[in-house]
């Protein structure tokens, strides 16, 4: 996959997100993109050296001693690891979530003789939501295929040269 | 291999197929995270001894169990709020929460998205209403700080938790993501706090590794008030 083709794949993948509500999946997909590769790196710097009487030396003439030292550098993404990223994060939103909330409704049905699981926000202005395992269920089947889906994508976004 | 031509099309029918309508916010998903964690810390107590019971703050037992899906107080009402009962044999009885609201050391109120503490504490806050009272922090034997990201974790989130674990003085506070998080792990590490990362149904060696810290928890407490 070329950057360009993972440009376009990016962009199309992001607007569907977008378009099923998980635009704030593309957004912290962003801002972790933003924030680029972080690195320890040894780079060299190059340090004036102390003097008995630095004041008599003009500007730029003073000793300067070379060394390497450690800094944390940030490489801007790719874009296929640009894309590589928004592959993870939907693989999280859509399969782990399904799991999760799978786990949740099942185990308080399990507990609770077929109770349903509520989130229910104390605002009355918010909106909550509910769970159970008839409604879970499915959705864990179809994201174990869409990992299947997303895996394949990603291995074609890192193996490529 | 090329890609095939129908690939997009095909993982966009999967996505919306295994889409819950619940999940159209950063904060549903946190707010089901949050409970999944509560399970984790209710098994935990049961692993290591406990009796287990759910309630709600009506009364009786919790059909359906409401979760708070927004910082609250533990008193209140305007939902019939579910929370697990602990009873450790000849210790005081316990009580699991989440997200309500707890009294730090600066008498300033932070938010415990899963928060164990003393049954009398609990019942002294519900007693008091219709005022609502914040249960003390010195109170707490276990509080969880449960961060589901997408992306990566973002550090300052580190750096709230060095600050909240600094204003309570609940005995184990630990913060628990649902995904790698370097950069706080490496912090947390460092300053040795008590964190988890990877923690979801499909990692059982990391779940139970957090089963077993929750279980120490609750292993010192049986110590302290045997």
């Amino acid at each position: 996959m070329t950057e360009s083709e993972a440009d376009l794949w990016y962009s199309r993948l992001s607007d569907f997100a977008r378009s099923r509500q998980l635009g704030w999946v593309v957004e912290e997909v962003e801002a972790e993109a933003s924030m680029g590769e972080l690195r320890r790196s040894k780079l060299d710097v190059s340090e004036a050296v102390v003097d008995d009487e630095p004041a008599m030396i003009p500007v730029g003439l003073a000793k300067r001693r070379k060394t390497r030292a450690t800094f944390v550098v940030a490489r801007q993404f790719t874009a296929r690891e640009r894309l590589a990223l928004l592959i993870k994060a939907l693989e999280i939103a859509v399969s782990q979530h399904t799991t999760i909330a799978n786990h949740v409704a099942s185990y308080v049905s399990e507990q609770l003789g077929g109770a349903a699981a509520q989130f229910a926000p104390e605002l009355e202005t918010a909106e909550g939501f509910r769970l159970s395992p008839n409604e879970t269920r499915p959705a864990v089947e179809a994201g174990q295929h869409l990992d299947v889906l997303l895996t394949e994508l990603l291995r074609e976004v890192e193996d490529a040269p | 291999m090329p890609l095939r031509p129908s690939m997009l099309t095909e993982i966009e029918a999967a996505l919306g197929a295994a889409l819950l309508p619940s999940l159209t916010t950063a904060s549903a998903a946190s707010d089901i995270y949050e409970a999944y964690l509560f399970s984790i810390v209710v098994e935990a107590a049961r692993s290591e001894g406990a009796n287990v019971m759910f309630e709600c703050v009506g009364g009786g037992i919790p059909n359906p169990f409401v979760f708070r899906t927004s910082p609250g107080y533990i008193a209140s009402s305007e939902h019939n709020y579910g929370y697990a009962v602990l009873a450790f044999p000849t210790r005081p009885p316990l009580e699991v929460h989440v997200g309500i609201r707890v009294d730090g050391h600066s008498h300033v109120l932070h938010e415990c998205d899963v928060c164990v503490l003393f049954q009398d504490e609990a019942q002294l806050c519900r007693a008091k209403a219709p005022l609502m009272v914040a249960p003390r922090s010195s109170k707490v034997i276990v509080a969880v700080e449960a961060k589901h990201y997408t992306g990566g974790v973002p550090l300052h989130l580190g750096r709230a938790f060095l600050g909240l674990e600094a204003d309570l003085s609940a005995e184990c506070v630990f913060f628990v993501a649902n995904r790698d998080a370097g950069s706080i792990e490496k912090l947390l590490a460092h300053k040795r706090r008590r964190w988890d990362s990877q923690i979801t149904p499909l990692q059982s060696d990391r779940v139970s590794r957090l089963h077993h810290s929750f279980r120490n928890a609750f292993k010192d407490f049986k110590a302290k008030f045997s």
